[in-house]
Order: C-alpha cells, then structure tokens, then sequence
C-alpha cells in the first residue's frame, strides 16, 4: 500500500475515525493500530507478516530478559546475541545473495571454482528499518533509556506503526514507548501539522520527484553514453532533487499521519543541499539514520576520544556500513567511502569548523551529486560511462525541456525557504474554523492531483 | 529526543479533556467536510482508482455510480477548475526551448522608389 494512493488514503481515513473513536481505552486503540499496520505491511506480501511477528516478539523477549538481568558477562553475552539475531535476520534477506555472488566469484579467482548455495530471496519491504528499531529497543534497554517492561503489544506496536514502518523515519525506543503509556491527547497545532506535512509531501513525491523521474532521470541513468553534457548535468542534479523529494515526501507524510494519530515522530529531513559541509549534510540529510549511526555505532566504537587515527577509523567503518545499508551492492560501499573520506578530510583540514561560505555549499552540494552517480547507477560500469561519456556540453539537449529544468530548479528551491515554515504554518491554520481548514486542503489536494502524472512509482528508499 | 522547540510547541497535548474533544471535533469536522468537497469538486480521482483496479463487484459498482456523479458534476462545469489545470500544466511540459526562446528580428524592409 503506498501512501501517494486512494487505497491508502480510504484505509488512513478508516484507521483515524476508528482510533478517535477509541480515544478512551488506549489498550483496544493500541491493538486497533497494531491490526492496521499488519494490514498495511500484509497488503505488500503477507507472507512477510510472520517476520515481522519473529522479530517483534524476539525483540521484545530479549528486552526482558536484558532488563531483569544484572550487569553481568551473561547479559553482554544475551545482548550480543539479540544483536546477532537481529543482523541475522536482515543479513540473510538482504546480503545473502551479494555475499554468495562475491565469494563465488573469489573462488573462481584463485582457481578454485565451486557449485554455492544460491536462493533467489524476496527483500522484505522496510527490514533494513524495522531490525535498526529492533537494535535500538534492545540497546535502549541496556542503557536504562527505555523501560523493559514494556508490554509485549507496545513492543510490537513500535517496531511495526505503519507510517513508519517500510521507510522510516528510524524511531527509537525511548522517543516512542513513553508516547504508548496513555492514549494520546491532540491539539489543533498538531493536526494541522500532520495535513500540512501530508500534502506537502504528496506534492513532493506525486509532482516534483515523478516528473523529474519519469522525464529525465531514469532515460539518462538507463543509457548515459546516448546523451550529452548537458542532459548528463541536469539527470545528475534532477536525480539529488528526485531523491530528496521523494524520500523527505515519505518522511513527511509518515510524521504527519502520526501526527493526526496523535504521536511524534522526529523531523528526518533539514534542507540538506543548504549544508555548507558534510558534516552539515548528514546533520540535515536522513537525520533518523546519520544519528542512529552516531550513538549506536560510530561512539561506541570510540567516537572522536582516541586521536585522529582512531577517529577517521570509526568514521570510515561508520560511513561504510552506513553505505552498504542502503543495499547490497558495491555501488553503495563506494557511496559510503566518498562520504568517509569527505567528513574525514573535512576533519583534517578544519574546514567543518571554519567559515562557511556560499562557495562550500556550491562544493559541498557538487560531491554529494558526484557521490549520487554511484548512488543511482545500477553498477560501476554505467558510473563510469556517465562520468567519461564523450558527449560534451556543446552536443544537443535531447531529454531537458524547459519544463523539467523548471521542476529541478523548484526542488532546489524548495531549499530557500524558510526553514520552519511548515510550523509557522500550521500554527497560523490552527487558528482557522474546520470548514477554511477543509476548503484550504481540499483545494492543495486537487491541485496536486490535477498536476501529478498518472501512476505512482514506489519510494525510492522502499528497496532498501 | 531532538530538540526542536518549534515544531515541540505544535505537539504540545492539551491535558484539559475538554480542549481535547473540542480539537478532536474539529479534526473529524474537517475530515467530512473535506470528503464531501472532494465527491463534489474531484469525483475523477475516485473513477480512475476504480479503473486501475481489477474489476470485481464492488470496484465496478465504485467505477459506474462515480462515473455518472461525474458525468453529473461535469455537466454542472464543476470540474472546470480542475481540467483549467490540468490544461495549462499540459501546456507547460509541452513547451521546448525554442517555444522561449526569443525571436531573432528581421532586418526592417525598406520600400525602394
């Protein structure tokens, strides 16, 4: 089920009356958002329902065997385990194919061929994002941040809340089990938030990342050696748009329906091509990732305390893995080591601290479309025809039409505007009396449906 | 939890039970109106789910009973607004360069006696 859809949208508006209608028995209303977000995940495949259940329930048990355990080399050990089972579970649905193909191939290097074990394996939608919520239930319990007793209905119900269950945002453990202890409250603010980020990322996605998609990014990317200089510049730049677009339009309506449920999720997204340096960019760019990578990978494995070698060590092995956790291919290692060596050398030379000026956002935003090339390329073949295609500038323009320039120039614009305007917003609409809030939405919800092309490609991140 | 203050503010719950149920009022008020007016003003949204989906007895009693509300609310030039937009957006992706582009000048033609 994809939310830029009327199936979708019947199913939300089902699940909203219902859940305010249980607003006084937070236990059934609790079980009613479980049922739905089954429903939600099982309309993909509802074979993958049962994985959901193992890893929700598994969570949950090692939760509360960890809390009631004292400080001991056998709770290390049970937490390592819960850990293990987790990395397990996505390792085998997501890197067992990749791993199989690179250690075939190693073999075969060295002469010494073998017949491998290989299964076509269905990628179940959102694994990569609900084992992380998994980790982080089980490591949250460990630092005493999230309370182990927790019920086992609250437990499933936080690895599985359908707004953010296929694509995130990554919520932690301790940000949202304390929002489950009481039926929540909501207030007008919040629902106008929730209506403005739904149709502010509906016209993200349906308008502006499809357009972009569908006209230029996917010709160009499919056969970059058929084209010139200057539709190769624009795919690239239209591709940082139709991936910001489409992937902050996913975070937005998920923090807006929770919002209307009446939840808080964390803001993912800060315009990240305002960002004047790396640093700046993962502060802004998938913020529930880059800072679930901090606290529970990169500072564990020292941070920044053991010197510069130490410190560029777990900046690497973090930005790597960040890399690979996008999808199992090298493209994505490789995507993870430009960024690396980008924060790294940021590092070194001081320049993440030093004046920040127009120039470093113009280089900064120039790497990350360098590193997207790889991001968006299938393979390191068709990187590198896109990046030394013989076309130059001067050849004809074949897939840019005004149009298109004209949306690649409004999804970066999207970045000069103020940067809390959607709360300014809603702020100013929860003023207003429903029938204005009704007319206002219903008005900015036929617009986008009378703009967008017809169809909806899935999320960009529901592969990962 | 991230701080951010502005969007915190927002999220803030009313513990007065009363300012609750006046807020979630508004919200289900909202909600009704808001799908009465789309019925009225976007009924084609409706038909083309009906038509993306495969036939059966429910989905064809959607696509038959919103075609005729449609065909009703076209007759009463309701969807007007929506398929001005719809035109001028055609229009626009349809432009090419050389639709902006500005038009050379012809040299002037001088009469000769």
């Amino acid at each position: 089920m994809l939310f830029p859809t009327l199936t979708f949208g019947i199913f939300f508006v089902l699940v909203l009356s219902f859940a305010w209608a249980l607003d006084r028995e937070n236990g059934q209303r609790k079980l009613l958002l479980l049922a739905a977000s089954y429903i939600f995940y099982g309309w993909w495949d509802w074979r993958f329902c049962a994985l959901l259940a193992f890893s929700s329930i598994a969570n949950w048990a090692f939760g509360r065997i960890i809390g009631a355990m004292p400080a001991s080399p056998l709770r290390a050990l049970v937490i390592v385990l819960a850990i293990a089972v987790n990395l397990g579970i996505l390792g085998f649905f997501k890197y067992y194919g990749f791993f199989i193909e690179n250690v075939g191939e190693a073999l075969a290097m060295i002469g010494w061929e073998r017949d491998l074990f290989l299964m076509q394996i269905i990628l179940p939608v959102g694994i990569s994002f609900y084992t992380f919520q998994g980790i982080s239930y089980i490591i949250d319990i460990k630092r005493g941040e999230a309370d182990h007793r927790a019920s086992l209905l609250d437990a499933m119900l936080y690895i599985s809340f359908f707004p953010q269950l296929v694509a995130g945002p990554i919520v932690r453990a301790k940000d949202f089990l304390p929002q489950l202890t009481r039926a929540p409250t909501i207030s007008r603010a919040a629902v106008s938030l929730g209506v403005l980020l739904i149709l502010w990322g509906l016209f993200k996605k349906s308008v502006i990342a499809s357009e972009i998609a569908t006209g230029i990014v996917d010709p160009v990317f499919f056969a970059p050696g058929e084209y010139g200089g200057i539709d190769r510049l624009f795919a690239v730049y239209g591709y940082a748009v139709q991936i910001y677009c489409d992937f902050s339009a996913y975070s937005d309506i998920a923090i807006g329906c929770a919002a209307l449920l009446g939840y808080r999720f964390n803001r993912n997204f800060d315009q990240p091509y305002r960002a004047r340096s790396f640093q700046d960019f993962w502060r802004r760019w998938h913020i529930s990732l880059s800072t679930w990578l901090r606290d529970y990978l990169y500072k564990p494995l020292g941070g920044s305390r053991g010197g510069a070698w130490a410190t560029n060590r777990n900046l690497m092995i973090t930005m790597l893995l960040g890399g690979l956790w996008h999808g199992a291919a090298w493209t994505f290692l490789v995507w993870g080591l430009i960024h690396g060596l980008a924060l790294a050398i940021e590092r070194a030379l001081g320049l993440a601290r030093s004046g920040r000026s127009v120039i470093s956002l113009v280089i900064t935003f120039h790497v990350v479309c360098l590193a997207w090339i790889l991001f968006r390329s299938p393979d390191f073949a068709t990187a590198w025809t896109y990046l030394t295609a013989t076309q130059t500038l001067g050849d004809p323009v074949q897939v840019l039409t005004p149009f298109l320039a004209g949306m690649i120039v409004l999804g970066l614009g999207l970045h000069a505007l103020p940067p809390r305007g959607i709360e300014s917003l809603a702020g100013a609409m929860s003023r207003l009396r429903s029938p204005a809030i009704a007319c206002i939405g219903v008005f900015a919800f036929i617009l986008i449906d009378a703009l967008r092309p017809a169809g909806v490609a899935p999320f960009i991140y529901f592969q990962f | 939890m991230q701080d951010d203050p502005h969007r915190d503010r927002l999220y803030e719950s009313p513990d007065d039970a009363r300012e609750h149920q006046r807020s979630r009022l508004w919200l289900s008020n909202g909600v009704a109106l808001s799908l009465l007016l789309v019925a009225v003003f976007n009924p084609v949204s409706l038909e083309r789910w009906a038509a993306a989906n495969p036939p059966n007895w429910g989905v064809e009693t959607v696509r038959l009973t919103v075609g005729v509300w449609s065909e009703r609310m076209g007759l009463a030039r309701l969807d007007a607004p929506r398929l001005w937009l719809e035109q001028r957006w055609r229009d626009l992706k349809g432009l090419s360069w050389g639709d902006i582009a500005p038009e050379e000048d012809e040299p002037p033609v001088t009469e000769t006696e």
